[in-house]
């Protein structure tokens, strides 16, 4: 039963084969359908699919942004593994970061979501715009600054020193000790973005049926019901959300709008943050598109194993 | 593992703060601020003042004090009974004697002195009675370096007064042309020329907060009056001593016209709405500042575009200050009675009211006419001039040409100002004497016994608050009057609720010292905001009473249409960029400036360059983005205000153009600093020319030194001694540090970044190897000057991330090494610290053998030519006739002329920066400063130094790391980065190998 749901969308992104036609009669056959595609399908490939098989390619040349690129083959690949102390510090960080910001920001929103969904009908709507705000407003990031900011007047520094819990105001941002979890902290704050509003919509599509009948056939707790009865009827929910959680904290910028590009000792900089450093201060792009290239490859795999993970709550 | 090491560490460093506490300084501390008080109480009374009189001229200055027991409000309480004159003496000033080269000829049609910057003149009058005198002044301005007039006034030899000792005089501008239009049809700003004209004006305070004009108490009797020139130049010819003129009220004027018999007009002077005084072309302008501006939000305003840019109103921030004259000139078809109407918007003073004077012939006809008030409101409003009751006030004009004056004033703000000017420098320095004893963070669980340190501070501040308290509630009687509610006279009252907790507990005083701190600076910039009046006008009118007036907002529906034309229009205009032909030949320049710079290049292109080479200039104002665009083949041909590193980046991949073989370039490298092309050399070809160039200064506060004792370092050892005995008194001083995390830290090379490349470079050192390969900052200078440099933040106690420009002001950081720029921003907002700051040149390093070695480093900006460039000839005549000093000085005068002092341009060019509008002694240390700068070279890969440094200093700075071998480290990598930069690029070592691949 809980099947259909998951299923009807799959079979929606992926006809079935029909052997009895070749390619153009199919194409023919669906003319209208590619038509009506064809709009996004454009921008897609000129804006994304291009874009990604052209960093492929440059990822084996040697490229200045001003001259035309030259070949080198693995050169780039070849130093960013064995010759390049500072990549393995970033993908540390990014590995650190990814593990922590992601699972966790992935289950506040889940949380945030489910109690919200509990409200009344008139808290709910307020309470989402309430949550939803921090990821709304871009720049509010820049917002932490202040909080964090390294003098007697910043937020964290004043409330520490009044209390006297320290007796020097703390560099956050600029003290390797502290930036990452500084980063840390702000992002999982920032995190309930778009897998936050999908959740929440989610729990409202869900059929009210199932609990009905979980309620006679006798479930014992809320725990129990979320488990057996919500999560599987949320599973493509789940999925969308992991994925877009994963590769926004692979993907965040953050540190070097807070901390700066780079950040002392590149204690807080990420891959894309070091691709950013590689590609615009030392107009390096061959190099950072080979960095770009293993972030891909690195996501690739990660959604992977995502859906490997939350594929458990579909088949159930 | 962090948080254990994290708290042993504190409780080791709260015990030796304790016990360091405990030992010396507090001995120290209350000593200072006894010996403090006395020179108070010295200088408070008269006989100071008297003992000065005998003192030489010079003198006067010499004693600073945040306290002005001189001050002009002062002066006037102790005259305040004294009997006032009737009777009025003209001072022929040509009978005087003139120190200096000063010399009487005929100037602008009158004979009369003129006298250049320092020269005085002193005339000898007889007072036929004893009593307050008003003065007013016949001058002309006399073309010299285009400043503010600056007077000093003594009588018998001293200073009536403090504020005495400068009196402004404002110049006269006009605009030359119409306004203009580029090849976009966009309004230009019209040129503007100085005039001068013979005016008698009333000496008057224009930098504090004083309205009326300065009056003189003298007994009748022989004096001596001389005049000093302390800025600028100007013509004399008479001084009038006289009574105080008296305003009539409207009901006596207009009784006086009923006798006279004059009628109301009958005839408008404006058929039709373009008729109107257009506000933005007045036919005089006291400040150069004061431009054509554009509003683009109502289709009521005139003229009306709704998709090109409209120069169609002035005023706003620019017309703020107090004097700022604009006068605009009509002509009256019959004689009458007319009424007088402005349409303005005052949305620029939120929540508040500003004032303006309205002289008709440069007189005010009567009262109704001084401190008109212009309330609060976001839209565009219309006013008629009329009494109290709202009944119009008409203004007999006779046929013929009239002028019609609003000068600022300070309207009823001006007595409140003066006296919470006069308290809150008693209250800073009565915070500054608290911080003496206690520091700016004290110990909470100390026991300071303020009370007793420091005599007398609860009834200060009883006294303090009680007068805020007072001055709070006449500001509020003053908002009920204007219709205001919402002006704030909460800054006050918050500084008087937290002073009066203070003064009941006292031992709340260490735990609420912020509060008082945050007090005093929200006290003062309360000062600075409201001292501020703004105003926007859009037309003024002269109507026939009777006559409609015009409505001054669009209806809804005009706004609708309005709103969608000028929405559709954005996406086809072009704001950002300005050409006078869209030619293909057009050099196409990117400039990374503000609006207003971009406009003053423009102006300064179309009335010089284009002119003189027949080249046309297409200039576009960008942020960032160059690479790409030059990627893309839609680059410009040159750049202006590029980082430093520019030129060499993109030299280094082929697409610069090297400027050696141009043929003027021998002459044009003359114009800066010996060295100053250094930074954008490159295999021996130069790739840029600086623009702008700023280097270190040293800022201290004079009071205080003086109060201390102490004189300005010169070596770096005397800095750490002037350090030690500031810290005893609870002081620090600021050394520039900016981490790499900031915006642009990365591109500006590090001579700026902070101090360490001065020590560097002091110690001898040099950058890099003789090839440009390498870095030398191994070297022992390196080495030596990297710890001396740390040993500042771990061993003599100064912190990084300090706001110097506030405790600059608090008196909390007397002394700091920074940007000279910071000149810019404590001019602009500091006024309640004039006067008590100077520059140095920066400390120096004792040699071995003795001397002192007081090398600099510097930074700026760049221009360059890419080599995609249409015509690089073209390009080059460009980039010479723009870094020329008559150029640079133009540009450098109209954007602070925009702008104010806060935009003051450091011109790379030698002869420009030294035309601009400094006191000479400002210009002496500067120069001293930068004569003694060296240009530190940039290489590809050159980024790398500052994240370097950085990461060294914070792993000494934060984890007390051995800085030897930190410092070694980093310089391994630095050389690492640089040997494979010239791997890459094949340059250095590698370029052979280069070439022999080629073959």
């Amino acid at each position: 039963m809980t099947n259909t749901t998951v299923k009807a969308p799959k079979g929606a992104i992926k006809p079935k084969k029909n052997n009895e036609l070749t390619i153009i009669g199919r194409l023919q056959r669906s003319m209208v359908a590619y038509g009506l595609m064809a709009p996004f399908l454009i921008l897609f490939c000129v804006f994304t699919i291009l874009p990604v098989c052209f960093s492929i390619y440059l990822s084996f040349t040697y490229f200045n942004l001003m001259q035309a690129p030259s070949w080198t083959g693995l050169d780039n690949y070849i130093r960013m593994f064995l010759d390049d102390a500072t990549f393995l510090i970033v993908l540390k960080n990014t590995l650190l970061f990814a593990i922590i910001t992601g699972p966790l920001g992935y289950l506040m929103s889940f949380v945030t979501a489910w109690l919200i969904n509990e409200l009344g009908p008139k808290l709910r709507p307020w309470m989402t715009a309430v949550f939803y705000m921090p990821s709304l407003c871009g720049g509010m990031a820049s917002m932490w600054t202040l909080f964090f900011a390294g003098d007697t007047k910043g937020y964290a520094n004043s409330i520490l020193l009044s209390v006297g819990i320290i007796r020097n105001p703390i560099y956050w941002l600029s003290d390797p000790s502290y930036v990452m979890t500084c980063i840390i902290i702000i992002q999982l704050w920032m995190s309930l973005g778009v897998s936050f509003l999908s959740f929440i919509a989610g729990f409202k599509n869900l059929s009210k049926d199932y609990f009905e009948a979980a309620a006679i056939d006798g479930v014992r707790n809320r725990w129990q019901e979320l488990w057996c009865i919500t999560l599987p009827q949320m599973a493509p929910q789940l999925v969308f959300s992991a994925v877009m959680t994963i590769s926004s904290s692979f993907g965040s910028t953050l540190a070097s709008q807070l901390a700066g590009s780079p950040t002392t000792q590149y204690s807080a900089d990420t891959l894309v943050t070091y691709m950013n450093d590689v590609g615009s201060t030392r107009f390096e792009v061959g190099y950072a598109a080979a960095i770009t290239v293993f972030m891909f490859v690195l996501m690739l795999l990660v959604n992977y194993v995502i859906r490997a993970m939350l594929s458990s709550f579909s088949t159930e | 593992m962090h948080a254990k090491h994290f708290l042993t560490r504190l409780a080791v460093l709260a015990l030796t703060l304790v016990m360091l506490f405990s030992a010396f300084p507090l001995a120290a501390a209350a000593d200072s601020a006894e010996t403090d008080l006395q020179d108070q109480n010295v200088t408070g009374t008269t006989d100071q003042t008297e003992n000065q009189t005998g003192s030489s001229a010079d003198e006067d200055e010499e004693i600073v004090t945040q306290v002005d027991e001189n001050s002009y409000s002062n002066y006037l309480k102790k005259i305040a009974g004294m009997p006032k004159s009737t009777k009025t003496v003209v001072i022929d000033l040509l009978t005087g004697k003139v120190n200096g080269s000063g010399e009487i000829t005929s100037y602008e049609g009158k004979n009369a002195v003129l006298l250049k910057e320092g020269e005085s003149l002193d005339v000898t009058v007889e007072i036929p009675e004893t009593g307050i005198y008003y003065m007013d002044l016949e001058y002309c301005a006399v073309e010299y370096k285009g400043q503010d007039i600056e007077l000093r006034l003594r009588v018998d030899g001293k200073l009536p007064f403090s504020d005495a000792k400068s009196i402004a005089f404002s110049r006269n501008f006009k605009d030359s042309t119409g306004i203009l239009q580029d090849a976009n049809g966009n309004d230009d700003v019209p040129d503007m020329e100085e005039v001068f004209l013979w005016k008698t004006v009333p000496l008057k305070d224009y930098v504090n907060y004083v309205n009326e004009p300065y009056c003189l108490y003298l007994e009748a009797g022989t004096h001596v009056i001389s005049l000093q020139v302390e800025r600028e130049a100007l013509a004399l010819t008479t001084l009038t001593l006289g009574p105080e003129k008296k305003l009539p009220s409207y009901a006596e004027l207009k009784a006086e016209y009923d006798a006279a018999g004059f009628k109301d007009a009958t005839t408008s002077l404006f058929d039709t709405m373009d008729d109107y005084i257009q506000a933005e072309t007045p036919a005089l302008k006291s400040s150069a500042t004061l431009i054509a501006l554009y509003d683009r939000t109502s289709p009521a305003t005139l003229p009306y575009s709704p998709s090109k840019i409209r120069r169609n109103t002035i005023g706003q921030e620019a017309w703020s200050n107090l004097g700022q004259t604009l006068t605009y000139e009509f002509t009256v078809p019959e004689s009458g009675l007319y009424e007088i109407g402005i349409k303005y918007r005052q949305c620029y003073a939120v929540g508040s009211f500003v004032y303006r004077d309205v002289l008709v012939d440069g007189v005010i006809p009567c009262k109704e006419f001084e401190n008109v008030v212009f309330t609060y409101n976001n839209a565009w409003d219309y006013k008629v001039l009329s009494d109290a009751d709202g009944n119009s006030c008409k203004i007999y004009l006779e046929k013929g040409k009239h002028t019609l004056s609003l000068e600022v004033s300070l309207g009823g703000w001006s007595a409140i100002m003066q006296e919470v000017d006069v308290i809150n420098r008693e209250f800073a320095s009565m915070y500054r004497r608290i911080t003496m004893v206690t520091s700016a963070t004290p110990d909470p669980f100390r026991d300071y016994n303020l009370e007793d340190e420091i005599p007398g501070l609860i009834d200060d501040m009883n006294r303090i608050a009680d007068n805020l308290e007072k001055q709070a509630t006449a500001l509020d009687a003053l908002c009920n009057a204007t219709g205001e509610e919402s002006a704030s006279s909460e800054a006050l009252r918050s500084a008087v609720r937290d002073l009066r907790i203070c003064a009941k507990k006292p031992d709340e005083i260490k735990r609420r010292l912020a509060n008082l701190r945050d007090g005093v600076t929200n006290v003062s910039s309360w000062l600075n905001d409201n001292k501020k009046q703004p105003l926007e006008m859009d037309y003024l009118t002269v109507t026939a009473p009777g006559d409609k007036h015009p409505v001054p907002n669009a209806n809804f529906w005009e706004e609708i249409v309005h709103f969608f034309k000028s929405f559709f229009a954005s996406f086809t205009e072009d704001y950002n960029s300005i050409s006078d032909s869209n030619s293909e030949d057009a050099v196409s320049i990117w400039i990374s400036d503000g609006r207003e710079q971009m406009q003053a290049l423009k102006t300064l292109i179309n009335s010089s360059f284009t002119v003189e080479s027949g080249i046309p200039v297409k200039l576009t104002l960008t942020q960032g983005g160059l690479y790409e665009a030059l990627l893309a083949g839609v680059g410009p041909d040159l750049a202006i205000g590029q980082a430093r590193i520019t030129p060499v980046n993109y030299a280094s991949r082929g697409i610069a153009v090297a400027l050696d073989d141009f043929d003027t370039f021998e002459q044009v490298k003359t114009r800066f600093m010996d060295g100053a092309l250094d930074c954008y050399q490159m295999g021996g070809k130069t790739y840029g020319l600086p623009v702008t160039q700023n280097f270190f200064m040293l800022f201290y506060r004079k009071d205080i030194f003086q109060e201390l004792g102490l004189s300005v370092p010169t070596t770096w050892d005397e800095f750490i001694d002037v350090t030690k005995t500031l810290q005893s008194n609870n002081m620090t001083v600021r050394l520039p540090y900016s981490s790499i995390t900031m915006a642009g830290v990365q591109d500006g090379g590090i001579g700026m970044k902070d101090i360490f490349a001065t020590l560097f470079l002091q110690r001898g050192g040099e950058f890099y190897s003789d090839d440009m390969t390498e870095t030398q900052l191994g070297s022992d200078a390196g080495l030596e000057a990297f710890k001396f440099w740390t040993s500042f933040y771990t061993e003599v106690g100064v912190q990084v991330d300090v706001d110097f420009q506030t405790r600059f002001r608090t008196g909390e950081v007397p002394m700091g090494v920074e940007n000279v720029m910071m000149y810019n921003t404590l001019s602009a907002v500091g006024s309640e610290i004039r006067g008590l700051w100077d520059m140095a040149p920066l400390p120096g390093t004792v040699q071995e053998d003795g001397t002192v070695n007081y090398t600099g480093a510097e930074s700026g900006s760049a221009c360059l030519i890419f080599n995609s460039a249409k015509n690089y000839e073209n390009c080059w005549k460009f980039l010479d006739w723009y870094t020329r000093a008559d150029t640079q000085h133009e540009y450098g005068t109209q954007v602070e002329n925009m702008l104010g002092v806060a935009a003051r341009y450091y011109s790379a060019n030698l002869e420009a920066f030294s035309r601009l509008p400094w006191k000479q002694d400002e210009l002496d240390v500067m120069e001293e400063q930068r004569s003694r700068c060296t240009v530190i070279p940039e290489v590809p890969g050159a980024y790398f130094f500052p994240r370097c440094i950085d990461s060294a200093f914070r792993d000494v700075q934060n984890k007390k790391k051995n800085p030897r071998e930190v410092w070694l480290r980093e310089v391994k990598t630095i050389n690492k980065e640089l040997d494979r930069k010239n791997k890459e690029l094949g340059t250095g070592k590698y370029a052979e190998n280069k070439e022999e691949e080629g073959k």
